[in-house]
């Protein structure tokens, strides 16, 4: 007889000193507190998300969540969903696509989402579920779920697209751009100046860049009138193409300014200013 | 040509849209059919979701396309009528990227994605031309859980396929690979009307294949050839001269639809 994972009629299922049991109501709380507790950046939602995720998915059945206590404390909790998924025209089979699967960074190491696997599958098995799997990267599914598990991506065409619609994102590029810019030879060209550059792009609010030597920021609204900043119109593509090198780049700011919609403004009010920094950036 | 206009859902639409998506998309495998309970569930009852998010397109009461913006900026959904002439889809995704990005904007969200089918050069296309950039995301892996059920439904399913008086017999000899978990290391497989699949060793068969559960996991999910597991020596035909058959039978239970999932999908 195969090891399984307890009904909830059933006693406990012990691995070791770890104890696995399916979900029953009122385990909500403690869950979503191991679903919190094993995500350094906080798990997506609160109890409504994970009641609306889980228990009220139609056909949720509570042995689709595994609860694991280690010494009487949860320790970690396995979720599962039961879906058809499509092959072909007319071929759809039972999938049992997993996620939320968290163990406490205090019990991590004690290997439980091996027998927690092995549990499920044979639940699985016997419940007439033909494959299992759940959304990775590539990186991950590499290095542990296809050594452990033998799970693999069938040939996909998921293409990710993504856009920066808000500043708060911008702000974290320009950041991760300071370090690749401030280089020694730059920040002696910008010591002692603090530049200006109110930047229009289209869609977005308007915002300003402060350039010293010492850091790039990007700061909501525009810059004071009174400080006569360097003016920026950029248009949204022209930042994307930053992401595919300087060739790129390049041609991209050419071909915006040929068409007017990459404009510079304030250039004789900082001639002074931008020459000072130039010749200090190009003195041996 | 009538005007199109945009709107928010209203109730009763679940049926248009649902029929919308399952006709758009296929000629894909690797995502949840979609049926009107499922879809009420995953996209109307998600928690912080609103009827506001829910795109629509129509041409004289007629659904031409969707998109459904969901949590953190992410589009649940995206969905475009097929027959419609190349311009007219680009013209419609141009337009619901629109209204999803205004209502991005409106809630909020600070950036917006899509995941979209690479093989859909008109939707590729235009989030290209609104300055969507393509990165690395996260897709649906997977793993067998009952190889004898998977080769069974694929093989009952496609046997007005099988050669006409094609009734060999196999046996199928597994090593885990890298399963943990490999419940059937035998497998016997008698084409017939009905095929018969069974998960243990037959008395008696044609054919021998000796392989390992991951390979056979490549080659139904066509990641492998079987000229390629031949050669590497990671498959083996008993007696020889049986390869025609085995590859034959590797051909029907080859499951060649590229994959594809959206958002809505990802647990």
């Amino acid at each position: 007889m195969p090891a399984s994972v307890a009904g909830p009629s059933q006693p406990r299922q012990e691995v070791g000193h770890v104890t696995f049991r399916p979900y029953s109501p009122g385990d909500e709380t403690g869950i979503t507190a191991v679903l919190h507790g094993a995500h350094a950046a906080g798990w997506q939602g609160a109890a409504d998300h994970w009641l609306w995720k889980h228990a009220r998915r139609p056909g949720f059945k509570p042995e689709e969540i595994t609860v694991a206590y280690v010494d009487g404390d949860m320790a970690g909790c396995f979720h599962t969903a039961t879906l058809p998924i499509r092959l072909e025209d007319g071929l759809e089979v039972p999938i049992c696509i997993e996620g939320d699967f968290a163990v406490l960074p205090e019990y991590r190491g004690e290997g439980l989402p091996l027998p927690a696997h092995d549990l499920s599958s044979e639940r699985l098995l016997a419940a007439g579920v033909i494959l299992r799997g759940g959304f990775t990267s590539l990186e991950l599914n590499d290095r542990f779920y296809h050594r452990q598990f033998g799970y693999i991506f069938a040939p996909t065409v998921s293409a990710d697209f993504k856009k920066i619609l808000g500043l708060g994102p911008l702000k974290e590029k320009v950041a991760e751009l300071t370090e690749r810019l401030l280089t020694p030879r730059a920040r002696r060209a910008l010591a002692g100046e603090r530049l200006l550059v109110d930047l229009t792009i289209e869609q977005f609010p308007p915002a300003h860049l402060e350039i010293t030597q010492d850091a790039i920021v990007l700061n909501a609204g525009s810059a004071p009138a009174a400080a006569a900043p360097l003016a920026l119109r950029v248009p949204y593509p022209l930042l994307v193409s930053l992401r595919d090198g300087g060739a790129a780049f390049g041609r991209a700011l050419l071909g915006y300014g040929l068409t007017g919609r990459f404009r510079i403004r304030g250039l004789w009010a900082n001639a002074g200013r931008l020459s000072r920094i130039f010749l200090r950036w190009a003195k041996p | 040509m009538l005007a199109e206009r945009m709107r928010t859902f209203r109730d009763g639409d679940e049926a248009a849209l649902v029929e919308l998506w399952n006709r758009a998309f296929a000629g894909y495998g690797g995502y949840v059919p979609r049926t009107v309970v499922h879809w009420r569930w995953c996209i109307l009852q998600r928690p912080g979701q609103s009827r506001e998010d829910v795109l629509i397109v129509e041409r004289e009461s007629q659904v031409l396309g969707y998109g459904v913006l969901g949590p953190n900026g992410k589009v649940l959904e995206l969905a475009v009528d097929p027959p419609l002439s190349k311009p007219e889809r680009s013209r419609l995704v141009g337009a619901i990227c629109e209204a999803l990005e205004g209502r991005a904007r409106a809630r909020g969200d600070e950036a917006i994605a899509f995941m979209v089918p690479s093989t859909d050069p008109v939707i590729c296309r235009a989030l290209k031309d609104r300055g969507y950039r393509e990165e690395a995301g996260d897709f649906l892996n997977m793993t067998i859980v009952n190889p004898v059920a998977l080769i069974r439904r694929i093989l009952e399913h496609r046997r007005d396929r099988f050669p006409p008086g094609w009734t060999p017999t196999f046996h199928l000899s597994l090593a885990p690979g890298h399963y943990r978990f490999s419940p059937y290391p035998e497998i016997a497989v008698a084409i017939g009307n009905p095929p018969v699949v069974e998960g243990q060793a037959p008395a008696r068969a044609d054919y021998r294949i000796r392989t390992d559960l991951s390979v056979l996991t490549d080659l139904i999910f066509n990641r492998v050839t079987l000229a390629g597991a031949t050669g590497s020596g990671a498959l083996v035909v008993e007696p020889a001269s049986g390869l025609e058959q085995v590859r034959t039978l590797m051909d029907l239970v080859a499951l060649k639809l590229p994959w594809y999932s959206p958002y809505a999908d990802a647990r």
